[in-house]
């Protein structure tokens, strides 16, 4: 009855002409961004900060927050046309979006994108409003060890995600591993792999590494190609989803949905990780894990619920306890500090009309964008029609842009383009770059975590296995590898008995 | 029409400009960036927007803050360090760009004292011993007993090594001769999430981090460093009257401009930033965030400040074999 009657307060404060139109502001701008490759919400916030001095706090949050997940929305749309992951979690929308818009699925994948991160707003928000005080302490029960150790599960099922050999998915992950160990230690403040270059003390952006393997790779290949991207804009068939595709991804959507609500609690690095760990789970229990990389609508609805639930989620550290999850979040403690206002415990008691309101502005705001962005579909599938020779400049324009907003430094550009180079090597090599990516984000979580747990018990490494969530974790990466590895032996003692 | 009074605008800022030449007193006659070396949201950047603000009002002219994070905040240091010295880019900078890369970096790409012109310094934060509930201890006194009678039980956090919180606390270990874990963290709030949850026990920490949930009742706070209480944590004792008046450590934060900016030009900022400093607004609103505004009396006098504070954590980072490079 509470909860009521807190929604109630919440939706009178989000109601409002003023609150409404800002919230609007905020989606919009959010979308814009989010499609501009690179061009992340951080940058635009920053920019657009001095802006909300002066509005009321509530006003400002809503806005900002609006920005915040209309990215997530509008990322996913330069994934699915281009194969340009607009934002760090869109990166997996990028593996079957992109290929099913080369079939002429471009209007399916995209509505199911807008659909599945509207299911997921929804049940986010009602799980915020329901659970956030409980839920923080779930977070709070996650130590260095049990970190340690869902970095682990995260990359056993990192093999699960390659498609191809698993030699060569292995050797990807080592790389990305190597690749994100790049920057100061940690544990020692030593810089590693940096030559000297102060640019590099702070490690290379994920979003960076992103548009060079995904974006420019893909740039390249297009252009070794005449005149192939003409032809899958005029397959396009229809712009809606058939029964059968939405049979197929309503319960994708739904498993999406409740793992990135899960991961988006967790501050260190879980919303990141959701969009990766729903599209792994959906290949492991899909019945056509054949389609999987080749255009299946699970490998887009799952992920793209399980980043949008992570992203709304990921406030609830940061309402209840003043932690900020990612670098967006803290930049929302600076605009509440700002204003003012301390984030942390204290929020639900001395402000409930800000908290409320946030809160029930996220839904409103997640209805603007599925209503707002479900027409444009028609519009951004006619952009694929667009002669190539004109699209490409200008996507490596925004993408130099995006990259360069991110901290302003030219030499960012010069290192996607690197990679763009090494991505192109990889399609060759037919290596993956999934598996880089997900070694490139765990590779530094997991050395920071396990030395910080082997500290804290002065170099005992029992202390995964004492503490419960730990040991869990780690039973279960075990059962995974037994899963993975257990049909090459079955076959190979086939082939044997064969002979 | 807009565009004729731009156009006229701009020829009357050059007949301005060319009559009176540049010599501080027709300072500024463009727009003034204040660059920030963190990213949006911390104190620096605080301190950076509300003194923007503040300039933009009575200087009559934009103030653009720019976010120029990166390298341990060197990338924007040095941008600022190697800008031309007309007055039109500043750098928000304090304790640990200005004074602790000094004493402990020996590549750095700037030098402090010859590559900055101080302006002054706008704030003074202090450090509370926030320490998790679970600990068994009450004041600082109880603290230094439970870690004697327990070695090797407490952990504390820090944002990094060579950081602010990780010299305040081996500060307190020299000082009180107790020995206690340094653990570092990717930041001061996922060391604070470890302190909530328990797996560390204790931070030294700037009270902005962990302030609200002190007020909750989810962490203890035993003492703060400084002369006085704090106005938003009045029942903290400060170390003096904990009985530990020997362990004194504080941050600051503040405006240099690079160095050879004309002087007039520096005394002009000077002037203009310690008035808005002064307004009792503006003392309060950096009092909510637990910064204290300390203006200093002439640039000359940020200038000495910064060079004992150099000196004096040098001897830290000495004693507590601090080495961030290996």
């Amino acid at each position: 009855m509470e909860l009521l009657g807190n929604i109630g307060l919440g939706l009178g404060v989000a109601l409002t002409l003023v609150n409404l139109v800002y919230c609007f502001i905020g989606v919009l701008v959010g979308t814009l961004v989010g499609v501009l490759p690179g061009l992340g919400p951080l940058a635009t916030m920053a920019m657009l900060l001095p802006l909300t001095f002066n509005l009321t706090p509530v006003t400002a949050l809503i806005m900002l927050a609006g920005i915040y997940y209309g990215a997530q929305y509008g990322g996913s749309t330069t994934a699915i046309l281009v194969n340009l992951p607009g934002e760090s979690s869109s990166v997996v929308t990028c593996l079957d979006g992109y290929q099913m818009a080369r079939q002429g699925r471009a209007g399916p994948a995209l509505a199911v994108a807008a659909l599945a991160s509207f299911f997921a707003g929804t049940f986010a928000t009602l799980v915020i409003a329901a659970f956030a005080p409980p839920l923080a302490e779930v977070a709070l029960n996650f130590g260095p060890a049990a970190y340690f150790s869902l970095m682990v599960l995260g990359l056993v099922s990192a093999v699960v995600l390659a498609a191809g050999s698993l030699l060569k998915a292995f050797c990807m992950i080592l790389l990305g591993i190597l690749l994100g160990l790049i920057g100061t230690d940690v544990n020692s403040g030593m810089a590693r792999f940096t030559f000297n270059i102060s640019a590099l003390t702070d490690g290379i952006g994920f979003v960076i590494v992103a548009m060079g393997v995904f974006g420019f790779t893909e740039v390249i290949l297009n252009l070794e190609v005449k005149g192939k991207r003409e032809i899958f804009a005029k397959k396009v068939k229809n712009l809606w989803l058939t029964k059968s595709e939405f049979k197929a991804a309503a319960p994708a959507v739904l498993r999406g949905t409740l793992l990135g609500s899960m991961l988006g609690i967790l501050p260190g690095g879980g919303a990141l990780l959701s969009s990766f760990a729903a599209y792994t789970l959906e290949k492991r229990i899909s019945k056509n894990q054949a389609q999987f990389g080749k255009g299946a609508i699970e490998g887009v609805a799952a992920p793209e619920a399980a980043n949008n639930a992570g992203a709304q989620t990921s406030f609830i550290p940061l309402l209840t306890l003043g932690i900020p999850s990612n670098p967006v979040m803290a930049l929302m403690i600076g605009a509440m500090m700002i204003h003012n206002i301390q984030p942390g415990p204290q929020i639900v008691i001395n402000q409930p009309q800000l908290f409320w309101g946030m809160i029930a502005s996220m839904w409103i705001g997640n209805l603007m964008l599925v209503i707002f962005n479900l027409p444009l579909i028609g519009m951004w599938v006619r952009l694929l029609s667009v002669p190539y020779r004109l699209l490409f400049p200008s996507i490596l324009l925004f993408c130099g842009i995006g990259i360069y907003s991110l901290s302003y430094n030219t030499f960012d550009i010069h290192i996607a383009a690197l990679f763009g180079l090494l991505g192109y090597i990889f399609v060759k090599l037919e290596c993956e770059p999934a598996p880089l990516m997900l070694g490139f984000i765990l590779g530094p979580m997991l050395e920071e975590y396990l030395r910080r747990a082997l500290l804290l018990s002065r170099g005992d490494p029992l202390t995964f296995f004492t503490n419960p969530i730990s040991a869990g974790m780690l039973i279960a990466s075990a059962i995974l590898l037994v899963i993975v590895i257990l049909p090459a032996v079955r076959k190979k003692r086939e082939d044997v008995f064969a002979e | 029409m807009v565009k004729i009074l731009c156009r006229s605008l701009l020829l009357l800022a050059i007949v301005v400009f060319t009559v009176t030449g540049a010599f501080g007193q027709d300072y500024p006659t463009q727009p003034i960036r204040i660059i920030v070396p963190y990213t949006a949201g911390g104190s620096s950047d605080y301190v950076g927007r509300t003194v923007g603000a503040k300039l933009q009002e009575n200087l009559g002219r934009p103030v653009v803050v720019e976010n120029r994070p990166g390298g341990n905040a060197v990338i924007g240091t040095e941008l600022v360090a190697k800008a031309r010295p007309d007055g039109y880019t500043l750098l928000v900078a304090g304790f640990s760009v200005l004074a602790a890369n000094m004493a402990m970096y020996k590549n750095l790409p700037y030098d402090t004292l010859r590559d900055f012109a101080p302006i002054t310094n706008v704030q003074d934060s202090q450090i509370v011993v926030a320490v998790n509930p679970k600990v068994p201890v009450n004041s600082i006194k109880e603290l230094i007993a439970y870690a004697k009678a327990n070695p090797g039980k407490l952990n504390y956090g820090s944002a990094g090594v060579g950081n602010t919180l990780h010299l305040a606390g081996e500060m307190f270990c020299l000082t009180t001769g107790v020995i206690l874990t340094h653990v570092p963290y990717k930041g001061a709030s996922q060391a604070l999430t470890d302190l909530l949850g328990g797996s560390i026990q204790l931070m030294f920490d700037l009270p902005q981090t962990p302030l609200s949930n002190i007020q909750a009742g989810r962490l203890k706070a035993l003492a703060v460093t400084g002369e006085k209480r704090l106005d938003v944590l009045p029942d903290v004792p400060t170390m003096a009257q904990a009985g530990v008046p020997e362990y004194n450590f504080a941050t600051w934060t503040g405006l240099v401009a690079p160095a050879n900016t004309p002087p007039a030009i520096v005394d002009r900022l000077f002037k203009e930033i310690t008035k808005a400093l002064n307004q009792p607004a503006v003392r309060d609103s950096f009092a909510k965030q637990a910064m204290v505004v300390k203006p200093n009396e002439s640039p000359e006098a940020f200038r000495q400040f910064i060079k004992n504070e150099i000196d004096r954590i040098r001897k830290v980072v000495q004693a507590a074999d601090i080495k961030p490079e290996g």
